[in-house]
């Protein structure tokens, strides 16, 4: 959810019951307020009316037969004695308009000058008030959605450009690649806290791109500072292993100590050629006829590995032509290559499918591999085989990642297939 | 033959020194630029097996300096900066071939001999071991005259034994200096075992003086008896 609309949201909700309330309070008091003044104007009337009685009894024997604005009654001195004032709604017959009319009652008593008790019942049309009632309703309740639906809409656009920084930050942030230069970040904002968060951003991308810059740096650096001394070990065992008087003991020892060499010189090897793809050392590139490139190394390979009698099939779809550094190209398809004969089984099958813009690398296999692991550094599918440098299939895809290339694995028909896809690469 | 090594690191420089007049060459060493400059100034080699990082300066300029003289000297760059730029730019500025590190004593011998070869016998690069003449050009071999029927494998195999001869060579860094990087330790062990048995008995049976002997468990060695 964005974070316009979740606080746009939240201000609805809480205008909608904050406002409510208030609009409800508002309208029972002015209710209450308007009743009290009909009840007080009762009252008057009954001052006026009652003091008319005092003053002339005669009125006593009237009646407003027109409005039944009053009524008077005669009461006992029993019923007198514990009268209370009553106030209360009630309706009334109009024969002149042929309609019930609502009206405010008020029943109180008085003591006539000839010593008689009498009840006086007021009576007061309440159909403006009704009228006032609704209408104030009717206006409450309009104001209340316009005002609502004002601040909502309000509060959205100020927000949206509120966060216009924010927003163009985000999209900066979607540009910031490791290994690619940080791009120029422009947010002018007179907001304290996007300015801060504008320049905390750039700073971090800086210091991370150096980051990665460092430690990029310090892998091929540390392989090149390697180089030497596995040199100089490497050729003193060679000149140690030609000493007189040596025993077939010390030439074993020998012999294992510089396989053991040979592997951390390959590793190192591996580690360097990995981090010049990833420093974009390998710059002039050119269209290759990839097909025969595999076809070649293919062919040498076999050669190499002939003990292992791999069944090897060729099938020619196309030409698989992509641009490519020359030597990265051979580093790729050999990796690939060897791969599908070193793990494979000992006779086992080897296929090679060549498209016009994709290659297939395909060999006998027992069961799946974890797709999700083998392309990682230092991953061994099978950790039987320590001569391995577990970088094989890193490099691999570092090469693909330099040029677009899709490198995925799949487990078909008891077969891993590696398949190198160049739709991509070759815009 | 005269050699001069121009590499910084010490021990480097004394077990490329050892290794070579193990193979009867007479080697000078110079372990800056000042030095190295003022070495092929005074001094005539055959060859020079250049670094390139130099504490007072670049190989490379060794290298021009030399080409600005006019001198025939072979010059092989090794480096341990493995980079494609170097390379190019090394032989661009007429260096005869360029090696990285770490590579095998065994191949250094190769290379050098195959230069000096090249720049002394006006065109004769055969190798001449007893009976055995191996035409690298062309990729063939001799026995008292009579051609000795190889594989393109059997031939790299043969001609790392010629360039050589006397040496004891590792299993693992014979394969990998006739097979390059692709092969895997493992696998080149029965690879090297069954090619080097194919190539005695065919030197064998077409009588060849110097022998391929197994040492042990740890290579082989191409004997030429006197």
């Amino acid at each position: 959810m964005k974070l316009v609309h979740y606080t746009n949201r939240s201000l609805f909700i809480l205008l909608f019951f904050l406002m409510g309330a208030w609009g409800l309070l508002f309208y029972f008091t002015i209710i209450d307020e308007v009743m009290d003044e009909t009840d007080d104007t009762l009252e008057n009337y009954r001052e006026i009316v009652v003091g008319k009685i005092l003053d002339d009894p005669e009125i006593l024997e009237t009646e407003d037969r027109i409005l039944h604005s009053y009524t008077i009654r005669p009461l006992d001195i029993g019923e007198a004695l514990d009268y209370e004032v009553q106030f209360y709604d009630s309706e009334i017959y109009i024969a002149t308009e042929d309609e019930h009319e609502p009206v405010r009652v008020m029943r109180s008593c008085f003591l006539a000058p000839d010593d008689q008790f009498y009840e006086l019942t007021l009576r007061i049309s309440t159909v403006e008030r009704d009228d006032m009632v609704r209408a104030i309703f009717w206006y409450l309740l309009v104001l209340y959605i316009v005002m609502l639906l004002c601040v909502t809409a309000g509060t959205r656009v100020v927000l949206k450009r509120v966060f216009v920084p924010l927003q163009r930050l985000l999209t900066w942030f979607d540009h910031v690649v490791p290994g690619k230069p940080v791009p120029p970040l422009d947010n002018e904002t007179k907001i304290a806290e996007f300015s801060k968060l504008n320049k905390a951003a750039v700073a971090m991308s800086f210091r991370s791109q150096k980051a990665y810059e460092e430690q990029k740096q310090f892998i091929e650096n540390a392989s090149h500072e390697l180089q030497t001394p596995l040199a100089i070990a490497r050729g003193k065992l060679e000149l140690l292993a030609e000493s007189e008087g040596l025993s077939e003991k010390h030439l074993q020892d020998i012999d294992e100590l510089y396989r053991t060499l040979g592997r951390a010189v390959k590793l190192n090897k591996s580690l360097l050629l990995l981090s010049r793809i990833d420093n974009g050392q390998y710059p002039d590139s050119r269209m290759l006829d990839l097909g025969a490139i595999a076809k070649e190394t293919l062919c040498n390979l076999l050669d190499i590995y002939e003990s292992r009698q791999i069944k090897a099939s060729v099938e020619e779809r196309d030409v698989c032509r992509a641009e490519m550094n020359d030597s990265l190209a051979h580093v790729l398809l050999t990796n690939l290559l060897k791969n599908a004969i070193v793990h494979n089984n000992s006779g086992g099958e080897l296929r090679l499918v060549l498209g016009k813009n994709e290659m297939k690398v395909c060999n006998t296999g027992v069961s799946p591999l974890d797709a999700g692991k083998i392309f990682r550094r230092f991953y061994r599918a099978d950790l039987s085989k320590k001569e391995s440098t577990g970088l094989g299939l890193a490099i691999a895809k570092s090469i693909c990642g330099l040029y677009g290339i899709r490198l995925s694995y799949m487990y078909e028909q008891g077969m891993h297939c590696f398949v190198l896809n160049f739709v991509n690469s070759q815009n | 033959m005269k050699i001069l090594v121009v590499e910084d690191e010490l021990s480097l420089q004394k077990m490329v020194k050892e290794s070579l007049e193990r193979e009867h060459f007479v080697v000078e060493c110079a372990s800056d630029f000042p030095s190295a400059m003022a070495k092929v100034n005074d001094y005539d080699y055959d060859c020079i097996l250049l670094d390139i990082m130099l504490p007072g300066g670049s190989g490379l300029s060794v290298l021009e300096e030399l080409k600005r003289m006019r001198k025939r000297e072979s010059v092989i760059i090794i480096s341990a900066k493995d980079s494609l730029e170097d390379k190019v730019l090394g032989l661009d500025l007429g260096a005869d071939d360029y090696l990285a590190k770490p590579f095998h004593l065994a191949e250094l011998n190769a290379r050098v001999k195959s230069l000096l070869r090249r720049k002394q016998a006006n065109g004769d690069t055969s190798i001449v071991l007893g009976n055995l003449v191996l035409y690298p050009d062309k990729r063939s071999a001799s026995v008292d005259g009579k051609e000795l029927q190889l594989n393109r494998k059997e031939f790299d195999l043969l001609y790392y034994f010629a360039s050589n001869p006397n040496r004891l060579m590792n299993k693992t860094s014979l394969a990998e200096s006739v097979w390059g990087d692709n092969i895997d330790q493992a696998d080149s062990l029965d690879f090297i075992y069954s090619q080097v048995k194919n190539l005695r008995k065919k030197m064998k049976q077409a009588g060849t003086v110097p022998e391929v002997k197994a040492v042990y468990g740890f290579g082989y060695k191409l004997v030429l008896e006197d």
